[in-house]
């Protein structure tokens, strides 16, 4: 176990370098640049900050130049918030991210598995079509709609909650926990539905019934292993988006997180913030289906990575 | 068929497919809930293609005399109209006709990709499996922008460019999802006793390994039409998409919602619409599952 | 390593802090503004967004500065003469200014601004307005590194109490420049001590606005409060500013409605006629300093033909357009420069007089002229931005000319950088322009204009660049806009773009507010409002 956490971690280390080897030198591809914003500046004015930035340096230089910083954890500095190096919008910004992201992750996993495995006990019964339902709703509405909706209703006629902005304690968090949550809940219930339905058909159950196992055991010992195999292997790319900030629900919900910047850094050309960003979503994902490959592989001996 | 024979008898190759597929059906057919979805689809389906032809103006023809017009399902404009003066429901239908078409397309290529490339990692292990999981680690990481950026750039702004952007990335959860499944179903014991008697890799992977990871596949790309249809709207704001005039699913939920305060109607047809396709395929999908399942006696 | 881990766990405090603790939403004695996206930098010398700009008039103030309405005011300057030959101004500063922590304000700190702005090693786009907006001394052979000597400056102090600013050539416009957008004074020791970290950290800030930077959180607000040592803090009527990020129009509406912001920065565009019915004291649509014209690409064979230029240009209803298909109150306009300055009486193009149908009629006349027709439509890409307002024009100017000529347009909507990309790689047929003047006046508009100036249009005019040379060495303001006149007239004779409109500011302000007004310029300092 040990030795495979080990080669996971290094082949984690080798992954991210390559990643950060190919978007380097791809997002350079873009038309445009961080300062060919304003048409009306003179090129010395230009060549002057370029050259501040590194950018007139060849490209490998300036590649040469980044993994330096990498290495001492210094991302350099951003090209479009002109006061912050990467390293401090992502440290700064990245809590608040973490923080919605952990609970809307909580929420969905329980309420979605909760969901899912009604379902499949009461299969094709109300209580199904009922779980179905709410589900589903987390993506038949979009969250582009659905969450101004919250907003108009429970903050602004209810004023239960403020509809933007971090100011306001624990009341800020509850909407965008929720709405972030909702199209989660709704891959996560059906996937646990479906393999739940699977497994409990499946022969061993059947003998297990057969030798007079009561249902609870059953499903407990038997079969939510099998029905959360393929949940647990979507969590992990699915965590590492939710906690990394969803642009969508920190644009609309007022949000200082990093969700924002996964759009804008690439939009402003702000290569220095897209390689902090890509970096750290990479670390989180590589982290996480770590984690997801290892539980699985408790969960059920059988799928140990023999490899 | 006896509860505890392996399945490999019932799905050794050489059975006749008909008779299977035939018994498959029916079953599909048998399932009340799954055939009104297929019904209520196929409605949409029909009036998104061969409705607008019911109507004497296109989903472009602006008239700036009837801007903004109401519901009144007696006039010229059932639906009313959108700022330009143009019918709304033939600009919902002929929307359908493009995200639906995009929709499912998007959806089935991501779906088959991720299943196979799923299925062969799962099935494989070791080595093979480590470096396919380290190619979609590195693609999930890479930033989309960037990659809808050039996409565009290398194709136009274009549809193509649109179905690419989509599908690029779209198949990396479903091949993460039935790679989990791939991986426990190779160490059952038909897998063994297929592999004891002679079949290549290959050849479990297609007959074994896929068909038991589908119905999980089947359920997750029915969640992924809507997800195609909506990540439309998104891309448009990178310059990809489709171009005006032209309307889409995406754009008109995009339009509507920016509206909704003032005007309910433009949001509230394309998104019922999109809702009751998502449920339809809902059902179908459970149906599906439900008659392909090779465990279900 | 540990500066990050030492960020991380700060932040991941703060976040906590926030969260646990229980703040009250905005009062009466906090003014909370919309900045739009996050201000790309609080340093005075390098920011050049508009919007960070408002917070740039609040910490600082400059030797002039801008009234409620955007009337050019004396700041630190109580009086300035200028020269015969309009080419020297001398700014006399009031008597006994300091910075906000007590150090005297002298007349030096203004001119190391300057420096510090036009030093290569400093970075900032902000030497533009020295070498183009107006030629100060000097300022090239800073700003390209010909010389780093600091004597070669045209912008001098020879006291204490007087700042002198020499030009090259008259500018009757550098008033508008000398506001504290252009011309922050920067605090020698502050900046010595901490280097640029003097001007985010706000327990190192020194500024000599009306305002001080009390709390800055980046992606959410920055903070202001009032600044005891400003010499006019007496008439501050405001304790409190707060701007805050906001990224979604919608959700900007939202909390202006919770009470939450009290002037907005934008306002979605398909609410404005809602709006104006439901609250039309609240909101505040007025012209900016901002012109929308669609340029035709001079290299490509269709354009090269004035007629059909012509018939595009007058094609276009643009009272219908603005008013009906894109409503975000930008005003129809049939000049380029026209607008912005009362007292420039500018040229319009000649067939502005004409009705909507006369100009339709005549343009299908000139199509038909230019070889196109039914058999023969004339088709084209127009490339506009992605921004809402910029599709619905271009849809908008595409079915109207299907429907006058028979045109086939394709609207092409691209992300900005790649807009902009495509611009000076001539891919494009039409192309959605628009500028962004320095000031509100006729000349800034011009001036890019010169085929000297932007090389991008493909414009072969002697005759504008001779005009334009008339014009600049005019020292004052009316002859040189009279001079102005006459090179728009050539401008707009030669139809290289259609003329479409001025764009708008659009705001809901609080009805409680006072000292808020339309500002052409977009200049609204804090220290003018008061709560009633």
């Amino acid at each position: 176990m040990g030795r495979f956490v080990l080669r996971r971690v290094a082949m984690g280390a080798a992954t991210l370098g390559a990643l950060v080897l190919l978007t380097f030198f791809v997002i350079r591809l873009a038309p445009g640049g961080p300062f060919s914003g304003n048409r009306r500046i003179s090129p010395e004015i230009i060549a002057n900050i370029e050259r501040a930035y590194h950018l007139d340096e060849p490209v490998v230089m300036q590649f040469a130049r980044y993994v330096w910083g990498l290495v001492r954890l210094d991302f350099g500095p951003s090209t479009r918030f002109r006061d912050y190096d990467v390293t401090d919008i992502l440290a700064t910004g990245l809590p608040y991210s973490l923080i919605i992201g952990f609970w809307a992750m909580l929420l969905a996993t329980i309420v979605g598995i909760a969901l899912g495995v009604a379902g499949a006990l009461r299969r094709n019964g109300f209580t199904d079509y009922a779980a179905g339902v709410v589900g589903v709703a987390g993506i038949a509405v979009p969250l582009f709609v659905l969450a101004p909706l919250m907003q108009v209703f429970f903050a602004l006629r209810l004023d239960w909650f403020p509809v933007g902005g971090w100011n306001d304690g624990w009341r800020s968090v509850v909407l965008p926990v929720v709405a972030l949550a909702l199209p989660n809940i709704a891959y996560i219930s059906r996937l646990t539905r479906t393999a739940m339905v699977e497994t409990l058909r499946d022969n061993y159950i059947r003998t297990a019934r057969a030798k007079g196992i009561g249902w609870g055991r059953v499903v407990r010992h038997h079969a939510m292993t099998g029905a959360l195999l393929p949940v647990i292997a979507y969590l992990g790319p699915a965590t590492a988006a939710t906690i990394t900030g969803s642009i969508l629900i920190e644009t609309i919900f007022a949000l200082p997180g990093i969700g924002r910047h996964f759009v804008d850094a690439a939009l402003n050309r702000d290569y220095p913030l897209v390689m902090g960003i890509t970096v750290t979503y990479g670390a989180f994902l590589i982290v996480f289906n770590i984690l997801t490959d290892l539980i699985r592989g408790w969960l059920d001996p059988r799928v140990r990575d023999a490899g | 068929m006896p509860a505890d024979l392996p399945d490999i008898v019932a799905e050794a190759p050489s059975d006749p497919p008909e008779s299977a597929l035939a018994q498959q059906f029916r079953r599909f057919r048998r399932n009340r809930l799954a055939m009104a979805g297929v019904l209520v689809l196929t409605l949409i389906v029909l009036a998104c293609f061969l409705g607008p032809y019911a109507f004497p103006f296109t989903g472009a023809d602006a008239d700036f005399d009837a801007i903004g017009q109401g519901i009144d399902l007696f006039s010229a404009h059932p639906f009313g109209t959108d700022d330009f003066g143009r019918d709304l429901l033939v600009r919902v239908l002929e929307g359908g006709r493009v995200s639906l078409t995009i929709g499912f397309l998007g959806a089935l290529t991501a779906g088959v990709i991720g299943v196979l490339y799923g299925a062969i990692a799962g099935y494989a292990g070791g080595r093979t499996d480590a470096w396919m999981m380290r190619a979609v680690e590195v693609l999930y990481g890479f930033p989309y922008v960037i990659l809808v950026i050039l996409l565009s750039l290398l194709l136009g702004g274009g549809n193509l460019a649109l179905f690419a952007a989509i599908v690029f990335t779209l198949w990396l959860t479903p091949a993460v999802i039935v790679r989990a499944q791939a991986q426990a179903l190779s160490r059952r014991e038909f897998v063994e006793a297929a592999r004891a008697g002679g079949m290549t890799g290959a050849q479990i992977v297609v007959t074994h390994i896929v068909p038991n990871t589908l119905s999980v596949a089947i359920v997750y790309g029915s969640l992924l039409v809507p997800e195609v249809i909506l990540a439309e709207s998104f891309l448009s704001f990178l310059g990809i998409g489709i171009k005006e005039p032209q309307a889409s699913w995406g754009n008109l939920i995009q339009i509507g919602t920016s509206a909704m305060t003032t005007d309910l109607r433009l949001l509230l047809l394309p998104a019922t619409l999109l809702a009751t396709v998502l449920f339809c395929l809902n059902f179908i999908a459970d149906g599906l599952r439900d008659a392909f399942d090779p465990n279900d006696r | 390593m540990r500066h990050a881990f030492r960020h991380l766990t700060g932040g991941l405090v703060l976040a906590a802090g926030l969260t646990l603790g229980q703040t009250a939403l905005a009062q009466d004695t906090v003014l909370d503004r919309g900045v739009g996206s996050e201000w790309s930098s609080l340093d005075p010398h390098i920011n050049f967004d508009a919007a960070a700009g408002w917070i740039q008039m609040d910490a600082y103030e400059g030797l002039i500065t801008f009234g409620p309405s955007g009337q050019i005011l004396p700041g630190a300057a109580e009086r300035w003469d200028v020269s015969a030959d309009g080419t020297t101004y001398t700014f006399h500063l009031r008597d006994g200014l300091v910075w906000s922590n007590g150090d005297p304000l002298v007349a030096q700190d203004y001119v190391d601004g300057v420096l510090r702005t036009l030093d290569p090693a400093t970075g900032s786009e902000k030497g533009y307005y020295f070498t183009s907006t107006v030629q100060v001394a000097g300022a090239a052979g800073l700003v390209d590194g010909t010389t780093t000597d600091p004597a070669t400056l045209g912008v001098t102090a020879p006291d204490d109490r007087t700042v002198v600013v020499q030009m090259e050539s008259p500018a009757p416009h550098l008033l508008d420049l000398m506001g504290a957008f252009a011309m922050s004074p920067l605090h020698g020791p502050s900046f010595a001590a901490h280097g640029p970290s003097a001007f985010i950290d706000p327990a190192l800030f020194v500024g000599n606005g009306a305002y001080v930077i009390t709390q800055v959180v980046p992606q959410s607000h920055v903070r202001l409060e009032r600044n005891p040592n400003y010499w006019d803090a007496a008439n501050v009527a405001i304790p409190s500013v707060m701007y805050h990020v906001t990224e979604d129009v919608a959700t900007e509406l939202l909390r202006y409605r919770a009470g939450e912001i009290d002037v907005t920065y934008d306002i979605p565009l398909n609410q404005i006629p809602a709006l104006t019915e439901e609250m039309p004291d609240q909101v505040r649509v007025s012209p900016a300093t901002e012109v929308v014209y669609y340029s035709f690409n001079l290299t490509r064979a269709p354009f090269q033909d004035i007629r059909l230029r012509r018939a595009l240009t007058l094609a276009i209803d643009r009272d219908t357009l603005e008013s009906r298909i894109v409503r975000g109150g930008s005003i129809p306009s049939y000049s380029y420069a026209g607008g912005f300055d009362p007292t420039y009486d500018g040229p319009v193009i000649a067939e502005a007089t004409m009705t909507q149908d006369e100009r339709n009629a005549l343009a299908q006349q000139l199509y038909a002229e230019a070889g196109y027709g039914p058999d023969n439509p004339l088709v084209i890409n127009i490339v506009a931005t992605v921004a809402e307002i910029s599709t619905r024009r271009a849809q908008g100017i595409a079915l109207m000319w299907q429907q006058t000529l028979g045109v086939q347009a394709t609207v092409e909507p691209q992300e900005r950088k790649a807009w902009l990309d495509t611009f000076y790689a001539g891919t494009w047929d039409v192309f959605s322009d628009n500028l962004v003047g320095d000031f509100a006046g006729a000349e800034t508009f011009l001036a890019y204009m010169r085929p000297s100036a932007e090389a991008g249009y493909n414009w072969v005019s002697p005759g504008f660049e001779t005009a334009m040379d008339a014009a600049a060495v005019l020292p004052d303001r009316p002859s040189r806009n009279a001079a102005l006149a006459l090179a728009e007239r050539i401008l707009l004779d030669d139809y290289i773009f259609a003329p479409l409109a001025i764009e708008p500011q659009r705001r809901l302000v609080n009805p409680a507010l006072r000292g808020y007004e339309d500002s052409p310029a977009g200049y609204n300092n804090s220290q003018w409002m008061s709560f009633q």
